[in-house]
């Protein structure tokens, strides 16, 4: 009976929506994914484990073949249409190919990755939201940015609610050398004459290791220059333990959560 | 006067005119050219230029750039005859480049239908010669046969079924009047095969089955049906050894690929090597590296034929650094399996038995909370070309040294042209998409170049790279080494020990093998990098 029922529902909506791709080509619409339940978050996991994890990962988390799909972020695109159009019509220049799902499939995967993110996010909110974004002003927002307001230095936050569990974010705030993302790792460079460098370690190769210094100044070290470098995996942001209260930190956290990709995961 | 250079015109003419089977044969003789995948049918990756040297190639300057129209990954390898550069403009337009300038004489384009979807990319590997007539295997799976000096198809023939998830990637191989080609699509529930297609024609003349069917010696390697959905795809362009006469084959891993309880048996021929007469196609010997494979290690690589002086008497030998990676010495006649060493860290497997077998380590297998596994996905090396010089008697692999995948398995249901793989893999890599930029620290693995000892498989040498590499490698008769790699650069080794003589950054990741020849008299080295092909040469004086 339900499956009765669904297929009445996937062909009253079905026409409507699956032309919207096409129309908004010529900017006159967007399309909205119509296919947001959870049956079809359930349909969209199956799909996902027989045609997608071989390069994303069992969990959507990436593999060498590739990317995560559960950072929150989408990097070509992160709207219901730039996703539908991704699965279906394949990235150019990556090993993303076309598709051939039924436009149903594909809004029934597109449900599952945004869930993908939200999987490993904070399941707990225990705190209050509004007062969660006065403490995140005063306190963070000179270094991280979070939906658009805040500083550039420091991880953008604004997905991290769907991306980290409770007590990760948790951890994060009392403790940030706990874990580290590599991309936030510095260096302490030493030249042949004897002169320290210290920076955020954005790019290295076989040469040459590219760094922002801490006065934010882009910085190009050669190797063969290097005496010594030493990387350091401890993050420049200091521990907020005794700082904020278990309370205040909830509220950052809830009010993290509410700026999540459930919204952001909306917008062009 | 006008007559004589007539004369000489015409004469030339008829020089570029034909690329007969003897002059693929001799390839090794006409260095000036690389008229196959792999340079000659021994697939050494080795050229006997000698003007560019470990004492001047610090001068190498950049002479043209080549600009693809397409954003795929460029992984073919140029061919260069007689002054005129063929390469495909990926997936599957073909030009012809003025070797002395970068200009383009020709462009054939092939368009590719909707619902084309393969594996890996959409990628292609090069083309071949012979006579006059350029051949190209296409994601659609077909066999397309181009006029040289025109670029306009003389035929095109489908090879297999593109919506069953077949296609062709590899550059195809010229043997006598025939051109034989294998399929790809193991991840997508295809049977392989390698098919000879009559060169004038395209009509097909042998075909080798890779999964052998029911009533055919190997089958009983498969259970049940799983025969049917099976892989052991054909990724890379075979060799050939004219004395024999036989042709050797690499073949990719059983499907679905993770999940090895769904096709219980040795799976026969996949993740092999096979020797087959280039006249009938027929099996002569084979030798199977990881038989019933879960870690998905294909043997995609190129088999590199060597006559090497093995235990105090001259042997033809095959040199293999497989995916698995273990480092094989075969004898090429037989199949007689002469050696194996790790050349990577494994935890796969606790060794080889006399014959080669791997003895695997308590039945480690992909699972459904995942096996933590060495090598990872990538393999300890895959399909980027190695070099053999017979100068310094070394083997040179490309490798991905210290990194592991974690191993997945589950239930999948065959359906066809879709992916088919039985499971997934965890693996921290730099993921694709970011290769611009590097930030992971040494625990990750680390891509190297390196040169092996064929008689012991012993290491002599590596240079390490920060980040890992998908380049080809090519050595020389003066002692260099060129190879590119992920980060963006193009590097001249000393290939005695591994020294680090010259490099330049081209800014894309070099995902093919580097081409050496001459023009005018004047020797170039070419590699793509990104969506570009870099030739360089010493400096005119």
């Amino acid at each position: 009976m339900r499956h009765k029922l669904r297929t009445l529902r996937v062909k009253a909506i079905a026409a409507a929506f699956f032309s919207l791709p096409l129309l908004a080509q010529h900017g006159s619409t967007t399309a909205v994914n119509p296919y947001t339940n959870p049956e079809d978050e359930q349909a969209g996991r199956k799909l996902f484990r027989a045609q997608c994890a071989g390069c994303h990962g069992p969990d959507g988390t990436g593999t060498g073949a590739g990317p995560s799909l559960a950072s929150g972020t989408f990097v070509h695109g992160g709207s219901d249409e730039a996703l539908f159009r991704a699965i279906s019509k394949g990235l150019p220049g990556t090993t993303m190919p076309a598709f051939s799902f039924s436009g149903l499939q594909v809004w029934e995967l597109v449900t599952h990755v945004r869930a993908l993110g939200i999987a490993h996010g904070a399941s707990e909110n225990r705190g209050d939201p509004t007062a969660g974004a006065t403490i995140f002003r005063a306190n963070c927002s000179r270094c991280h940015r979070a939906a658009g307001e805040g500083g550039l230095s420091g991880p953008d936050l604004t997905a991290i609610g769907a991306r980290r569990s409770y007590a990760e974010l948790h951890e994060s705030i009392g403790n940030p050398d706990a874990e580290v993302a590599s991309e936030y790792w510095s260096v302490l460079a030493t030249t042949s004459t004897g002169q320290t460098i210290r920076g955020v370690r954005l790019n290295e190769d076989t040469f040459s290791i590219q760094i922002r210094d801490e006065n934010g100044r882009l910085q190009s070290l050669r190797k063969r220059d290097l005496k010594d470098v030493e990387l350091i995996r401890r993050s420049p942001m200091p521990s907020f333990a005794g700082k904020l209260s278990d309370a205040q930190m909830d509220d950052v956290i809830a009010w993290l959560i509410s700026v999540g990709p459930i919204n952001v995961g909306r917008q062009q | 006067m006008r007559f004589k250079m007539a004369l000489l015109a015409g004469l030339a003419w008829t020089v570029q005119a034909q690329v007969s089977y003897e002059r693929l044969r001799d390839a090794a003789r006409e260095p000036q050219n690389w008229l196959t995948y792999n340079g000659s049918y021994a697939s050494t990756h080795h050229s006997a230029l000698n003007q560019l040297r470990p004492d001047n190639v610090a001068s190498l300057e950049l002479k043209w750039v080549w600009q693809a129209n397409s954003l795929e990954k460029i992984e073919a390898t140029p061919l260069v005859v007689d002054g005129v550069m063929y390469l495909t403009d990926p997936p599957n337009d073909v030009v012809a480049i003025d070797a002395r300038t970068g200009r383009v004489f020709w462009r054939y384009r092939h368009a590719l239908p909707d619902g084309v979807a393969p594996c890996c990319g959409r990628v292609n590997r090069g083309v071949a010669i012979l006579g006059n007539t350029l051949y190209m295997g296409t994601l659609d799976a077909r066999l397309v046969a181009l006029d040289r000096s025109t670029g306009r198809k003389r035929w095109d023939v489908q090879v297999a079924d593109y919506e069953r998830g077949y296609s062709l990637t590899l550059s195809p191989l010229a043997i006598k009047d025939k051109i034989i080609v294998g399929v790809a699509g193991g991840e997508l529930g295809i049977r392989g095969f390698i098919a000879a297609y009559d060169a004038a024609t395209g009509k097909e003349t042998w075909r080798f089955k890779t999964i052998p069917e029911p009533g055919e010696p190997g089958h009983e390697t498969w259970d049940g049906d799983s025969w049917l959905h099976g892989g052991a795809s054909v990724w890379l362009t075979g060799s050939y050894d004219a004395e024999l006469n036989l042709t050797y084959w690499g073949i990719g891993n059983p499907g679905p690929d993770w999940n090895p309880a769904l096709r219980l048996g040795d799976n026969l021929y996949s993740d092999s090597v096979v020797a087959l007469d280039a006249d009938t196609g027929k099996l002569k010997w084979y030798f199977q590296f990881s038989p019933h494979d879960g870690f998905d290690y294909d043997s995609v690589q190129i088999p590199v034929l060597a006559d090497l002086n093995w235990k105090g008497r001259p042997r033809k030998t095959m040199l293999w650094g497989n995916r698995n990676g273990f480092f094989y010495v075969i004898d090429r006649t037989t199949g007689e399996f002469l050696l194996g060493q790790p050349f990577v860290k494994q935890t796969w497997a606790a060794g080889l038995d006399e014959r080669g077998r791997p003895i695997r380590v308590n039945d480690r297998m992909p699972s459904a909370e995942g096996t933590l596994t060495y090598p990872g996905v990538q393999g300890g090396t895959n399909w980027y070309a190695p070099s053999y010089s017979p100068v310094t008697g070394l083997f040179y692999l490309t490798a991905w040294e210290d990194y592991p995948g974690v191993y997945y398995s589950w239930e999948q249901e065959y359906e066809p042209g879709k992916w088919f793989a039985g499971g997934s893999v965890r693996a921290e890599l730099p993921a694709i998409t970011r290769q611009e930029i590097r930030t992971l620290g040494p625990e990750s693995g680390y891509g190297a170049i390196r040169a092996l000892d064929p008689a012991t498989g012993r290491r002599v040498w590596e240079y390490r790279m920060n980040d890992v590499s998908d380049s080809g490698l090519l050595t020389t008769a003066s002692g260099l080494l060129f190879s590119g790699n992920r980060e963006g650069h193009f590097v001249a080794l000393s290939a005695r020990d591994g020294k680090l003589l010259w490099n330049r950054y081209l800014g894309g990741q070099v995902a093919s093998s580097p081409v050496t020849w001459t023009v005018d008299g004047k020797q170039y080295v070419s590699i793509a990098s990104g969506h570009a092909v870099f030739t360089f040469g010493l400096p005119d004086r």
